[in-house]
């Protein structure tokens, strides 16, 4: 197949397909099922495809010239298929798991409609070349995930999803107004033709800082992480999707677009980045050590880590980038792993509060194990994924000389280790005082997936980093 | 297969087997822990004394499979196999109606694995890779110990994983200064960022070897994991990679010369540790848990001698290190067979076997003279290097390790006195000798102990000194010897007289325990005031709450502040909205004027 | 200026009386002001001067569209929310007065005959307003007069002046008479009673006072309309009308477009926030969007003025939309309050979804088409150098979201209440014009950029 189309593919399929899950779901159960699972992993088999083409060091550019500056532009670099396998990967294990999660709940249908919308938006912003395209597929999984956040439909549940909602629109608009900027810089909102003309001169500060607002929003950091752990009220798969896997990466991923790959800052932002990703990973960690909560201290656990991905992205150096970019992969299976496990112990010990439970090891080993492996690798214990990413961040900054910021990061991984076994040791370790089955087979099998996965990219990191190193080559 | 992947593969492949062995058949599993540690003394073997080297490309970034063989790392990869060989024996019978056994041969073979592969990595990378890795076998292998051991494998990977993360930036700053990960090329001299480079490395080590202020969760592991392991990672695998590693950025990575500021700061850290460990031993009252503090004491001297940056001290250092593991871990596998045999290791519930267990007994009294320094026990001709060495730094280091050996000599008297002499006790009466299986890796480490000691000259000459630049006299300094053996008779007229007082060898200390100043800070010492992972937890959690505090006040201004002031504006515009003809009449014809007036006021 | 948008319904006006008085073909009105309405959006949409009898530029054209489709949907939906034929009867002639005013104030170019034209369609409002004769309409329908009539005199006061000065009333006499004499002391008081007025008609803040009380009052079927077009198609539309052929927007004025519709905007918003009665939160939320197509306006420049005109087609789209969607959640449901409603969105999947759609468009959410004209109406005022004002535009729209998310919290998506409300069953002609707009809304949000073309 054509590589365009490959591309196209890419987006279209989950995007249309979800259009059509609502209609499948009237049928049968079984088929809406299947096809999301399918349309999901079809994003992930193409995006596979697509390796060999950007490991051979091609880039592709589909372009269809409109009227001001809004040029349809697709752009298949190695970035790009890099984020489209890990997103679609990860979408099509909690996808997998939600056949047993959401099979308990109503509004099913509505429910495969937005997971598979979201992602299908979500390769759309990593494909998409154009500011204000990239724009649009963002607002769209600002709306899918408001509508999964508020998926239980309690009014609380719906003050949040509003709130998420509200806070990543602020953010949004802020960064709209950032392009608008750019726009008015150099007549155009396609990537590509900005570069051209602003011909490695940096982007004006102002356009830099309204595009971060938007940015941090999204990826949840400081002060603008609040919406996130509030939004733990949704089901279990999706704040897996949205916190760990997929949603707070669009922002982070925009931020390697736009700041890493596409354009310059001035020298002062590879200071504040960092600065504000560090206070970030380290008040987010302190939050999630006194939180009881669980979906709540993964997603500050999340907040924490995210910061560690900036704190990479941010450094000039191209250690320093590919460890952050390898750092999406790593944290974006582990966490899953973490949210899904969550979502197991949840849904079996009908509590959310750790300090309630204790020594489910004994009931749910499978679980308990998995969850281990995934927190090691967020921990940054080799021979685990996490391992190779946290070192990687660590040696680009050093080798930038932000030795400050690499302490106060340093500080950030100590007290993930910290909460981490904090919440094992609630969790499953103790004297039983729960009862509390293992989940399905099927998110069982999930969570053993991420788990395994996390170890697999520990073990073969060297496959994730050659496409990597291609992206910052 | 490169020769070179025989010690990594082999432990490995050996473990995975042992994972995926039948559950119902016991002897399937030793059968290939056994022999899987076997063969690894084997390849180890025959890698010894032998200059291999590997490179192959991996992550880009200077980072390399780089594999190197040499002298050191044979010598330890050697040592690490005979401690895995010895006490995988050892466990064959001690852990044979254990249900953990599966898990703890596993974990035991992993970690030899991930010990060859630290000890060969010639790549600071692929070091951490196999020294963090450690982690998880330590975690699991404390964890299997019983129903609380969770807390102290939480412990133990809480301390051992930050200050591997601290060495992982010591690494990355060793990196960036040095301009490449491999060790053989790096040479940095002490700059203030190369010393905050190696005070971190060296906290990854010390913290691997136990050392203060990382060595609490040591006396903790000792009641709760199985004995095996305590002599397997804190007395003896630990140490050797610890002391490997901090002799490896000591000798090779940073010139580390008796004027630098960091061999004062390992000077120090080397004395505190044996005073305040060795203190703290004296006390105790259990067999395993007063061990684990002299485990803790002996790597003082360890630190102290390499500290020293002369050649005696780090020669003496490195002795030290193969001869305490050696002893330490022939220490702990008694208090195993005591525990096994006699169903204790309580000081109280205990006296009088030693002719029950006549040869453990007498491995007893090997070891325990050759950690007291008493000749011509290898203990001694280590610590006499190093006492040489110590003196030619300062009087005052010199008088920590000698003070140090007189405490540990007071402690050895009492446990030995206590646990196989005097009377027997009631229930001690059926106690039987442990096990052949048991003995014979006990005999073999107390021969090592006796080996080593009168033919010291052979492991000096031969392996350690080639690995020191630099001459040192050979002639021992007879004032320090008439010194050592004052100190060792003035320990045993203290104890003699103690006992003779007090009627029971376990109280042969109280006149120390319970001194003036002593026993208020022994008390809270006990009480675990002055654990520093538990003063850390402490800190970290005013931070975290401080922290948390932050993230609450960003949350109220979401979700209270903003809410509250636009529902504030809200019902003001609503009620001024009143539906009157004439408020609305008045707001058009006021806004009619003043953009009349607006439009106007230019002309 | 007699054109056929003009002769055309009043034909239908007139046969209908004449022919059609008996009971039996009272629908007749229904169906051939619905071919009526169909046939001016496709004149517009295809301009076959032809047909027409007269030119039309874009302007008068989106602003023609509009009040067709507008027109369309509102007579449409009537079939379901009226009941009472001979009242529906009476209610779509009157549609037909005011959308005659409508298309003529869109077409013509003389001041005086605007004037003339917008108050034909005002008259039609009030009737319209008061249709049901209950009370709150009387009083919603007495305030519009009321203001009418004010804005009537400054209108007309303005206008006099104006003719004073320049001599003529079609639009070019005076601009040229404007412009010879730009600095008379005169022409800028004409100006400022002239936008007053102008700004009354509009519902701009703070000359807004009869708007929430007009279309809260107001029938279903009229607020759909009114709420829609009606309002927008005199005020607005004729501001844009002036500001593009006859102001020259000189920097004072602009100033005062930019304050004023930064006022009406944020203030309308936060109100919006406040209201539990739908109708009137969508009033707001009607005086709040005025403000952005002022704003484009005030911005002056020609892409300022092309997203003031697209977001006033949008906000005839998705406002009516809302509109009708209170108008079937209160002809279905029994009420529009939004503290007693709960747990519509099971119950009326279209209606919530429909809504849902509108609303983001309101609040500039991309796909939906509102998301285009804001950051049209952003851009423009960007690049003028409003920066300001850009924000307050951009930030705006989460005021807005914000609202409309605690009107679908409140009334679709929050669990049902315990008392039960019952609902009737949706007729088509409901679900056909709230999905017909909704396509809309969407197709305009996706395909735009696909759809310009360069001219």
């Amino acid at each position: 197949m054509n590589n365009g189309v490959l591309a196209f593919s890419i987006i279209f399929i989950p995007l249309i397909g979800a259009l059509l899950l609502p209609l499948a779901g009237r049928i049968s159960r079984g088929l809406r099922n299947a096809l999301a699972l399918v349309f999901v992993a079809s994003s992930f088999v193409l995006s596979l495809k697509l390796i060999p083409f950007v490991m051979s060091g091609h880039t592709l550019a589909i372009n269809k010239p409109l009227l001001m500056g809004l040029n349809f532009t697709l752009n298949v670099d190695s970035l790009a298929v890099f984020m489209a396998a890990t997103s679609s990967l990860i979408g099509a294990i909690i996808i997998l798991y939600s056949f047993g999660y959401i099979s308990h709940y109503e509004n099913q249908n509505e429910y495969y409609l937005m997971v598979v919308l979201f992602l299908g938006s979500m390769m759309g912003i990593i494909f998409s070349a154009n500011l204000i395209f990239l724009y649009m597929f963002w607002e769209m999984t600002a709306i899918a995930s408001w509508r999964l956040i508020g998926f239980f439909r309690k009014d609380s549940d719906w003050m949040r999803a509003d709130k998420a909602f509200l806070v990543t629109m602020f953010g949004a608009v802020m960064m709209l107004v950032g392009f608008i900027y750019i726009y008015s810089k150099t007549g155009s909102f396609d990537i590509p033709v900005i570069r051209g003309i602003l011909s490695a001169r940096p982007l004006p500060d102002m356009a830099v800082l309204l595009i971060l607002f938007g940015i941090f929003t999204k990826s949840a950091t400081l002060p603008f992480h609040t919406w996130l752990p509030d939004a733990g009220i949704a089901p279990s798969p999706v704040t897996a999707l949205l916190h760990a896997a997929v949603l707070v990466k669009i922002g982070v991923y925009v931020f390697a677009r736009l700041f890493v790959v596409s354009f310059e800052m001035s020298q002062a932002w590879y200071t504040a980045v960092p600065l504000i990703a560090g206070l970030s990973a380290v008040i987010s960690a302190g939050a999630a050590l006194v939180e009881v909560d669980i979906k709540r201290i993964v997603a500050y656990s999340t907040i924490s880590q995210i910061g560690f991905i900036f704190f990479g992205l941010s450094t000039s150096h191209k250690i320093g980038v590919t460890g952050g970019l390898l750092y999406i992969l790593m944290h974006g299976m582990a966490k899953a792993g973490l949210f899904l496990s969550a979502g197991i112990i949840e849904q079996n010990a009908k509590t959310k509060d750790i300090t309630r439970m204790g020594g489910l090891i004994k009931t749910m080993p499978l679980t308990a194990l998995s969850f281990l492996f995934c927190a090691f690798s967020v921990m940054a214990i080799p021979p685990f994924g996490g391992f190779f990413s946290k070192y990687l961040v660590f040696m680009g900054a050093i080798e930038d000389g932000s030795f400050v910021l690499t302490f106060l990061f340093l500080l950030g991984a100590i007290l993930t280790i910290l909460y981490l076994l904090r919440m094992f040791k609630f969790i499953f370790l103790g004297d039983l005082k729960i009862e509390a089955r293992e989940g399905s087979r099927i998110m069982v099998a999930s969570v053993v997936l991420l788990a395994a996965l996390s170890l697999a990219a520990g073990i073969f990191v060297n496959y994730p980093n050659r496409l990597v190193q291609m992206v910052v080559r | 297969m490169k020769q070179i992947f025989l010690p990594i593969v082999t432990p490995l492949a050996a473990a995975l087997l042992v994972l995926c062995a039948p559950k119902k058949s016991n002897r399937m599993k030793e059968a290939l822990a056994l022999a899987g540690a076997a063969v690894n003394l084997f390849v180890a073997a025959s890698l010894f004394n032998k200059n291999v080297n590997f490179s192959a490309p991996w992550l880009g970034f200077g980072i390399d499979l780089s594999l190197r063989a040499d002298l050191l790392a044979g010598f330890i990869l050697i040592a690490a196999a005979g401690f895995g060989f010895l006490v995988t024996l050892y466990s064959l019978a001690f852990m044979s109606d254990k249900a953990s056994a599966k898990q703890f041969y596993f974990y035991l073979l992993v970690t030899l694995c991930l010990v060859n592969g630290a000890v060969l990595a010639e790549n600071l990378f692929l070091m951490l890779f196999f020294w963090e890795g450690l982690l998880l076998t330590l975690f699991g292998m404390i964890a299997i110990g019983g129903k609380d051991s969770y807390k102290t494998a939480i412990k133990a990977f809480t301390i051992v994983g930050v200050s591997d993360l601290c060495m992982m930036i010591g690494i990355a700053l060793t990196a960036h200064l040095a301009g490449t990960l491999a060790m053989s090329k790096i040479s940095l001299s002490f700059t203030p960022m190369a010393g905050l480079a190696f005070t971190l490395l060296m906290i990854g080590a010390l913290a691997k070897a136990g050392a203060m202020p990382f060595h609490s969760w040591i006396p903790d592991a000792s009641l709760a994991s199985p004995l095996p392991f305590m002599a397997f990672l804190p007395a003896a695998l630990e140490k050797l990679l610890g002391i490997y590693f901090l002799a490896r950025i000591s000798l090779d990575m940073f010139r580390l010369s008796p004027g630098a500021w960091p061999s004062a700061m390992l000077m120090i850290i080397g004395s505190a540790t044996i005073l305040l460990a060795v203190m703290m031993a004296l006390i105790q009252k259990d067999y395993k848990k007063l061990l684990s503090y002299h485990a803790i004491s002996q790597v003082g001297y360890m630190v102290l001698g390499i500290g020293t940056a002369l050649p005696a001290g780090i020669i003496g250092g490195l002795f030290h290190m193969i001869n305490h593991a050696m002893y330490k871990s022939c220490l702990f596998l008694t208090a195993g067979s005591v525990e096994k045999e006699a169903g204790s290791t309580d000081l109280e519930k205990l006296g009088g076997i030693g002719l029950k267990m006549p040869v453990t007994f007498a491995c007893f009294l090997i070891a325990a003279m050759s950690i007291s320094g008493v000749p011509p026990f290898n203990g001694f001709f280590s610590k006499e290097l190093l006492y040489g060495a110590a003196l030619e730094r300062g009087l005052v280091f010199y008088a920590a390790a000698a003070l140090g050996s007189f405490f540990t000599a007071l402690s050895f008297l009492k446990l030995g006195h206590a646990v196989y002499l005097g009377r027997i006790r009631e229930e001690n009466k059926n106690v039987k000798e442990a096990p052949w299986g048991m003995l014979f890796p006990m005999i073999a480490l107390a021969a090592g102990c006796v080996i080593f000691g009168l033919w010291n000259k052979f492991p000096i000459h031969n392996i350690i000194q080639p690995i020191v630049a630099g001459e040192f006299s050979e002639s021992m300094n007879a004032k320090i010897i008439l010194a050592t053996v004052i100190i060792l008779c003035a320990a045993l007229i203290h104890h003699l007289v103690s006992v003779k007082l007090r009627k029971r060898a376990i109280n042969a200390v109280d006149n120390i325990h319970h001194a003036p100043m002593l026993s208020v800070i022994y008390d809270k010492a006990e009480k675990r005031h002055f654990d520093p992972y538990d003063i850390g937890l402490k800190a970290v959690s005013v931070f975290v709450w401080s922290a948390f505090l932050l993230d609450r006040m960003n949350d109220f201004i979401y979700n209270r502040l903003a809410p509250g002031c636009l529902g504030l504006a809200g019902r003001f515009i609503s009620r001024s909205h009143s539906g009157n003809f004439a408020t609305y009449i008045g707001w058009s014809i006021l806004g009619m004027l003043i953009i009349v007036i607006f439009l106007m006021r230019g002309l | 200026m007699i054109s056929s948008f003009i002769i055309a319904p009043l034909f239908i006006l007139i046969f209908d009386r004449i022919f059609f008085s008996r009971s039996k073909l009272r629908n007749v009105i229904y169906w051939t002001s619905l071919v009526f309405f169909l046939a001016q959006m496709v004149m517009v949409i295809f301009p076959v001067e032809r047909f027409m009898f007269c030119r039309v530029d874009n302007l008068s054209r989106v602003s023609l569209l509009s009040i067709g489709l507008v027109a369309f949907v509102t007579v449409l939906s009537s079939r379901q929310i009226m009941k009472d034929d001979s009242k529906r009867r009476i209610f779509i002639s009157l549609v037909l007065i005011a959308v005659i005013g409508m298309n003529a104030v869109s077409t013509t170019r003389d001041l005086f005959s605007l004037y003339v034209f917008m108050e034909i369609a005002s008259i039609a409002s009030f009737v319209l307003i008061a249709l049901n004769k209950e009370r709150d309409a009387f009083e919603g329908a007495f305030k519009y007069v009321l203001f009418s009539a004010i804005a009537t005199v400054f209108m007309l006061s303005a206008i006099g002046l104006i003719l004073l000065i320049s001599g003529g009333t079609s639009f070019n006499s005076i601009r040229d008479g404007l412009r010879i004499s730009s600095h008379n002391f005169l022409i800028y008081f004409a100006l400022g009673v002239f936008l007053s007025g102008l700004f009354i008609k509009g519902g701009v803040a703070p000359f807004h006072g009869w708007v929430m009380d007009a279309y809260t009052a107001a029938p279903a079927s009229v607020s759909i309309f009114l709420a829609g077009i009606a309002t927008k198609a005199t005020g607005v539309y004729t501001l844009v009308r002036f500001a593009d052929s006859v102001f020259l927007l000189t920097a004072p004025i602009k100033s005062v477009l930019l304050f004023v519709s930064a006022v009406s905007i944020i203030m309308a918003a936060i109100a919006a926030f406040m209201q539990d009665d739908m109708k009137r939160m969508l009033s707001y939320s009607s005086v709040s969007q005025v403000g952005y197509i002022i704003m484009g306006l005030g911005c002056g420049t020609p892409l300022g003025i092309t997203g003031a005109m697209f977001h006033f087609f949008n906000h005839a789209v998705f406002k009516s939309l809302l509109f009708i969607n209170s108008a079937s959640l209160e002809s279905r449901a029994g009420t529009r309050n939004m503290s007693v409603l709960s747990g519509m969105g099971k119950k009326m999947p279209v209606t919530a979804l429909t809504s849902l759609i509108a609303g983001f468009s309101t609040a500039g959410v991309p796909p939906m088409a509102g998301f285009w004209s804001k950051l049209i109406i952003i851009t423009a005022l960007w690049l003028s150098g409003y920066r300001v004002y850009a924000f307050i535009a951009a930030l705006a729209s989460i005021l807005t979201l914000g609202y409309i998310l605690k009107m679908q919290r409140r009334v679709f998506w929050s669990r049902p209440a315990d008392k039960d409300i019952q609902v009737k069953g949706a007729g088509f002609n409901l679900v056909f014009a709230e999905t017909l707009l909704a396509a809309i809304i969407v197709s305009v949000g996706i395909f735009l950029p696909f759809w310009l073309r360069v001219r």
